[in-house]
């Protein structure tokens, strides 16, 4: 099984593939336990269509298509917490919304611009097998960024989920750390999804996460369990996309999907033999029926 | 519950190792799979003798197919499977291993490969020699396509127009390989010598893809252009390392090709001057109408890839246009939906037919498509009952 493995990396491409796609996973692992704790799956997913305008426009005029897809990106969280703040709309009405709206501004822009099209296909089909170096080195700076975002955050992030009202008692400015987390999410998002393509990075960023949490409860013992699930959903996606001749970025998004289930399994058949095995008290019953 | 995750809190790395095993071993418990690395090891002990070329479209996977045919040891791998839509197509790791590791890579370029851009360039990064098609021939601007009017004066072409680009192509070949040769960077030679100045090659072809943003890379519709760049393909490989002599056998596919061109202008020969107009579905047949003289009066979808949607007024507009000149036909492709098409030919009214095209993919067994020169024949066939049934 190992030389399996070792076959699939055997050459250079194969190779920066397993760097490109750790080091994404690493990224949206950390910044994706919060999106699956404080149920942001639908944002993250908004916000690889919500850059379209931003990165047509930047190739329209010419300048970086990241930085396009950073200031798209910025709209987008903008105009959500616009949403948020002046009406009673719940969240997700709000990233539809957005949603919706930059994506339709994105199609209509590349349908009158042809000429764009070709530069945007590759940006936005980014594919796991097309990690080049330097991107690597953006990949690398994007992931201290969000690690330190992660640490500096952590209190506001904690008490923001817990409770809302708490945190504003506390001084720890829940507003704000919403939309300091939403704004680490779209960096985490935009950087990663130029070097390993929008799929994957959507199959990194909530599948990870999700099967940690069914795990660990605290979010830091989560966040380190859900980088090592999705560092085993890629070098499995990768060997199975070698081996089986299948498209590797929705190959290690698949497995990504996969191995959660398979935890999920594991968790019930577990739990049910656990049941079996000792005696039954009230207390066994009253947490079963829970 | 909590009692549960407690004791979960301490066994999950168990767990999560538990599955990663059991994932792996679903891939591996596959009997194809061991197959196919003992085939690679096999192939890889012989590499020395045989030269592996990877094409990414089946369309010029044939093209190349038939042009290095009489090369002793070229095996060919191609990429994308009949059928596939070239602009959105995702390979596996083992087919990006393969384009990594051949002797010659060949692609489609200008964008084209929509889905495969960054392994491309990742590959050429790598230092493995690159021949882009669309890098050895001049193409249109997309903004030629609006510009067709200007060609009302092609009556005028008619008369001389065979004679003349016969004389382009020959002479073009030579002027063109020359200059493209010295500005194109993927010379096999120098790519096969030393690595770190490869790489900075690489770099400048970046930015020579990203000028090709406004061009039509569908330069296949007219043989002509396929021979042109061939010669190119000729000039890289004669004399690269590792290649035995390729002109013979590319020479005589180029005349294949230029006998096709005319065979498709005597298939084409019954439609009138003001027979030849087409309505596409995306912006595929630029090339084929500059060759045959034919005007391109409208594309559904108003681009050159087949990501952009049309607007409603286009469609209307279209269907009015279509409607009074008295078009008989709209061109869809058989790699796409033709939905679009027959909402068009129904807003045109008039008995307007939809007919598919090969444009973007060969066409399976009995399609009459199965090689780029029969897809060229099977087209032109198609083109003329179409447009001279009206």
């Amino acid at each position: 099984m190992i030389d399996l493995v070792l076959d699939a990396f055997g050459s250079q491409i194969t190779r920066r593939a397993l760097l490109g796609g750790l080091l994404a996973a690493t990224m949206t692992s950390l910044i994706g336990t919060w999106v699956v704790v404080r149920g942001l799956a639908f944002f993250g997913d908004a916000m690889a269509h919500g850059v379209l305008p931003g990165i047509a426009l930047a190739a329209v005029w010419g300048f970086d298509l990241t930085l396009g897809a950073a200031v798209s990106a910025f709209v987008m969280v903008g105009g959500i917490n616009l949403v948020n703040r002046t009406t009673k709309l719940s969240d997700d009405t709000g990233i539809g919304l957005l949603f919706v709206g930059m994506l339709a501004l994105g199609v209509v822009i590349i349908s009158r611009e042809s000429a764009v099209s070709g530069d945007l296909t590759g940006f936005l089909f980014g594919d796991v097998l097309g990690v080049r170096s330097n991107e690597l080195w953006v990949g690398t700076a994007a992931l201290v960024l969000t690690l330190l975002g992660v640490v500096v955050g952590h209190r506001p992030f904690l008490a923001l989920s817990v409770d809302r009202n708490k945190a504003a008692t506390l001084g720890l400015r829940p507003g704000l750390a919403h939309v300091a987390m939403l704004m680490l999410l779209s960096l985490t998002v935009v950087a990663s999804f130029r070097v390993v393509g929008t799929l994957l990075v959507f199959g990194l960023l909530v599948a990870p996460p999700a099967t940690a949490v069914l795990l660990v409860r605290r979010v830091p013992i989560a966040m380190a369990l859900a980088v090592a699930f999705g560092w085993i959903s890629v070098v499995v996606g990768l060997t199975v996309s070698y081996h089986a001749d299948t498209a590797a970025s929705a190959t290690v998004a698949g497995v990504a999907v996969a191995q959660f289930f398979v935890v999920v399994l594991v968790v019930e058949v577990s739990e049910a033999i656990r049941r079996t095995r000792r005696p039954v008290t009230g207390l066994d019953v009253a947490a079963g029926a829970r | 519950m909590n009692s549960v995750r407690n004791i979960l809190n301490r066994t999950a790395p168990t767990i999560a190792i538990a599955s990663a095993f059991a994932l792996a071993s679903c891939g591996a418990s596959d009997g194809e799979t061991s197959d196919i690395s003992a085939e690679a090891e096999a192939a890889a002990g012989q590499a020395s003798e045989v030269i592996d070329v990877v094409v990414t479209t089946n369309i010029l996977g044939d093209v190349v197919a038939q042009a290095l045919a009489g090369v002793d040891g070229v095996e060919i791998e191609v990429i994308m499977p009949l059928g596939s839509d070239p602009h959105d197509f995702a390979p596996s790791a083992r087919q990006a291993e393969a384009m990594e590791q051949a002797d010659l890579l060949v692609v489609h370029g200008a964008g084209f490969e929509g889905g495969m851009t960054s392994i491309v360039e990742a590959v050429a990064d790598s230092g493995t020699p690159v021949f882009a098609f669309t890098d050895s021939i001049e193409l249109l601007d997309t903004d030629d396509h609006d510009d067709h009017d200007d060609h009302d004066d092609h009556d005028d072409h008619d008369g001389e127009a065979k004679d003349d680009h016969a004389d382009d192509e020959h002479g073009g070949e030579e002027d063109h390989s020359d200059e493209d040769h010295s500005d194109e960077d993927h010379g096999g030679e120098e790519d096969h010598g030393d690595e770190d100045h490869s790489d900075d090659d690489h770099a400048d072809d970046d930015h020579d893809d990203h000028d090709h943003g406004d061009t039509d890379p569908h330069f296949w519709t007219d043989p002509t252009m396929v021979a042109r760049s061939l010669g190119a393909l000729d000039e890289m490989l004669t004399g690269a390392e590792g290649w035995p002599d390729v002109s013979v056998s590319i020479d005589a596919y180029v005349q294949r090709l230029t006998e096709l061109d005319g065979e498709v202008v005597e298939i084409l020969s019954d439609l009138d001057a003001s027979d030849r107009v087409l309505v596409t579905n995306h912006e595929v047949f630029a090339y084929f109408a500059e060759q045959y003289d034919f005007e391109v009066i409208g594309a559904i979808v108003p681009s050159i890839t087949t990501g952009a949607e049309p607007s409603a007024a286009s469609i209307e507009e279209l269907a009015e246009l279509v409607a009074d000149e008295g078009v008989p036909a709209i061109f869809a492709e058989t790699t796409q939906s033709t939905s679009l098409a027959e909402v068009l030919a129904d807003e045109a009214g008039n008995d307007v037919e939809v007919v598919e095209l090969f444009t973007e993919s060969l066409g399976e067994d009995g399609t009459g498509a199965e090689t780029y020169v029969d897809m060229v024949l099977t087209n032109a066939r198609l083109v003329n009952a179409a447009l001279g049934s009206g």
